[in-house]
């Protein structure tokens, strides 16, 4: 059911931390969304990429993720919450879930931690770009809700990484590194097989510079972006971080997979102001971006 | 005629480092590996073609007749596997650290004289091309005397290594696994030290090993030495500035390099010695032979020792003054209030 109003809401929600603080922010982007009434099971796939303090913006903010449990908890007493991530390429997920205080986190709003590379994960068939099925974890296929919980960063690869590379994290395999040569296809793939309901975007201090999603700086934009078309929002982030949206592989390849609309309509508090004036943009140099493509391809580690 | 070796460990710096390396290096030959883990021990060999594959390295050095093994083991394993190795009076090349206490060094130390073997400890920034330039620099009293010397090292945390590194009883922490090649160095240029003046130091809050310390070093030449190395940083470089009554230098890692500081340090100074970094760059990746070129130098100089029966590039007694400074911080760290 909520896979079916995914399709009919192209609506983007907006909420600004300042000067309410991030649990009034969250509050106020979940009412604006209007969850449904009958969940009883929710999963957050986190974004924990690697080895970060939450202070460099490239990892799930405790902070923020414990305002979005604290409205869901309210909202949903006796819903069973899963906060989930996956072992990575240079990143174990048991590690990160205790290092950044996400057991406690859980514990306190009787949540599960999962890693879902441990757990049971079921074939699901897809008509890809590189793959006719995927591995899909278990536990999101049987969810009544899905949400995935990006960061907003640049990326030395994708350009951008929000809710549909945060979905990519779901990919089975751990040295994930080796499909870098076809990241913008798969990520499109990934989001066939394991398709997140909801997109709820940490914006409030977001990672910038062609050397993220883990080596770049930290920017504030102090925002709470959500939305039920996943693609839309990432469109819409792709504008505020100062790129076209039809510019990022993989956004394109998830709208031509019709996996959502770039056109959205901006909903909740204003930014404009500040993206007509660039202040949200984050900083990506695309001729070292476009140097660094180069060098990859002939064999040059260049970050 | 070829030297034969074999490898005990079949990790990550046996085959990113080690092995590239000894296959720029003529007559030698590789003829068995060993790890605890079989699989990975017969991967290593299939991918090397390493025909003999051991999970045990007492039945590895019964069976196999080599000029010498090279150990690239967790370093406590050091002691029990050196120590057998010499007791066979098979000459040994062991990672470093060779151990966490130099009351160990100085009995392997022992063993190996009684033995009349050689042990090899890869202390590898030794011999790296920039560092080589650096000592001669120094040695031919073009900087003068040394009056102070700045160490820094930033890493992302331990967290991406095995999880023995966060076990500091056995892996030395921070101090042993990180910060040994620039104390090394400081020891290397300076000699002995004379004291600690003062460390600060943090901890992981959750894992509880030391993320990062700040030390000022009293060395007995009189020079001033002062480390600061943080494993909690989003980036990963480390860099030595050396200051002498004569002229400075600079040297840099990852990749390495060296400038000459004299004057102002205008961009355009700057640049000469970062273009030479950079090229030297390009060629290492293009090549493939980034990770082997750190550990070329010391692994040829070795190999030509063994060859030679000569003395080996670092010997233990060598890198004792090393350990002991090491230990001495390691030790005021557990002491040190946590901050």
């Amino acid at each position: 059911m909520i896979q079916q109003m995914a399709w009919e809401h192209t609506d983007v929600f907006v909420s600004r931390i300042e000067p309410v603080g991030i649990k009034e922010a969250m509050s106020k982007l979940c009412s604006m969304l209007n969850l449904p009434d009958d969940i009883s099971s929710i999963v957050i796939k986190l974004n924990l990429c690697d080895y970060r303090t939450p202070s460099t913006g490239a990892v799930s903010d405790p902070a923020v993720v414990m305002a979005l449990l604290d409205w869901i908890r309210s909202e949903y007493p006796s819903c069973e919450i899963s906060l989930v991530e996956t072992d990575a390429t240079s990143a174990r997920a048991d590690i990160l879930f205790k290092w950044l205080g996400f057991h406690s986190l859980a514990e306190r709003y009787n949540a599960n931690v999962v890693n879902l590379a441990r757990g049971k994960w079921v074939s699901k068939e897809i008509s890809g770009y590189v793959f006719d099925s995927i591995d899909v974890p278990q536990c999101i296929e049987e969810a009544d809700l899905v949400i995935t919980h990006p960061k907003l960063k640049t990326h030395s690869l994708t350009q951008l990484t929000c809710g549909l590379k945060n979905v990519y994290g779901c990919f089975r395999p751990r040295r994930k590194i080796k499909y870098h040569p076809i990241i913008d296809k798969l990520i499109s793939d990934v989001n066939l097989a394991v398709k997140a309901d909801l997109s709820i975007v940490d914006a409030n201090i977001c990672h910038e510079g062609v050397t993220g999603p883990a080596s770049g700086n930290p920017k504030r934009l102090g925002l709470l972006i959500g939305g039920w078309d996943i693609v839309a929002v990432d469109a819409f982030c792709a504008r505020l971080a100062g790129f076209r949206p039809e510019s990022i592989p993989h956004i394109r390849y998830a709208y031509e997979k019709g996996l959502g609309k770039l056109q959205y309509r901006l909903q909740g508090d204003s930014v404009l102001e500040e993206m007509s004036s660039g202040a949200f943009r984050l900083s990506f140099d695309r001729k070292l971006y476009a140097l660094m493509r180069l060098a990859r391809r002939v064999g040059v580690r260049a970050t | 005629m070829k030297l034969r070796s074999a490898i005990i460990g079949a990790g990550y710096v046996a085959s990113r480092h080690h092995l590239p390396a000894y296959k720029r290096l003529k007559h030698i030959e590789i003829v068995a590996v060993c790890d605890r883990d079989y699989k990975r021990a017969s991967r290593l060999a299939k991918r090397f073609g390493i025909p003999r594959v051991y999970e045990n390295h007492s039945e590895l050095l019964q069976k196999e007749d080599v000029d010498f093994v090279d150990v690239c083991t967790p370093v406590f394993t050091h002691m029990q596997i050196c120590s057998e190795a010499l007791d066979q009076s098979v000459n040994v090349l062991v990672e470093k650290p060779l151990c966490l206490t130099s009351s160990d060094a100085i009995a392997l130390e022992r063993l190996r004289h009684l033995r009349s073997v050689s042990l090899c400890v890869v202390h590898n920034y030794r011999f790296l091309p920039p560092v080589l330039r650096a000592e001669e620099l120094i040695k031919n009293g073009k900087l003068g005397q040394i009056a102070s010397i700045v160490g820094l090292m930033r890493s992302t945390p331990l967290l991406h290594l095995p999880e023995w590194t966060w076990d500091e009883s056995r892996s030395g922490g921070i101090f042993f696994e990180a910060a040994l090649h620039l104390v090394d160095l400081q020891v290397s240029f300076c000699g002995e030290h004379l004291r600690i003046i003062g460390l600060t130091c943090k901890r992981d809050p959750t894992y509880g090993f030391v993320q990062e310390f700040q030390a000022l070093i009293e060395y007995k030449s009189g020079a001033i030495g002062t480390l600061d190395v943080n494993f909690n940083s989003t980036t990963a470089s480390a860099e030595l500035d050396i200051c002498g009554t004569g002229g400075g230098l600079r040297l840099i890692f990852f990749p390495p390099g060296m400038w000459r500081t004299q004057g102002f340090l205008t961009p355009i100074s700057r640049t000469s010695g970062e273009a030479e970094r950079v090229l030297r760059y390009l060629v290492a990746t293009i090549l493939n032979r980034y990770n082997a070129d750190y550990h070329l130098g010391i692994l040829r100089r070795f190999v030509e020792s063994v060859a030679n029966g000569s003395d080996p590039p670092v010997s233990i007694s060598s890198i004792i003054p090393t350990i002991r400074l090491l230990e001495e911080l390691r030790n005021r760290a557990s002491a040190t209030p946590v901050t």
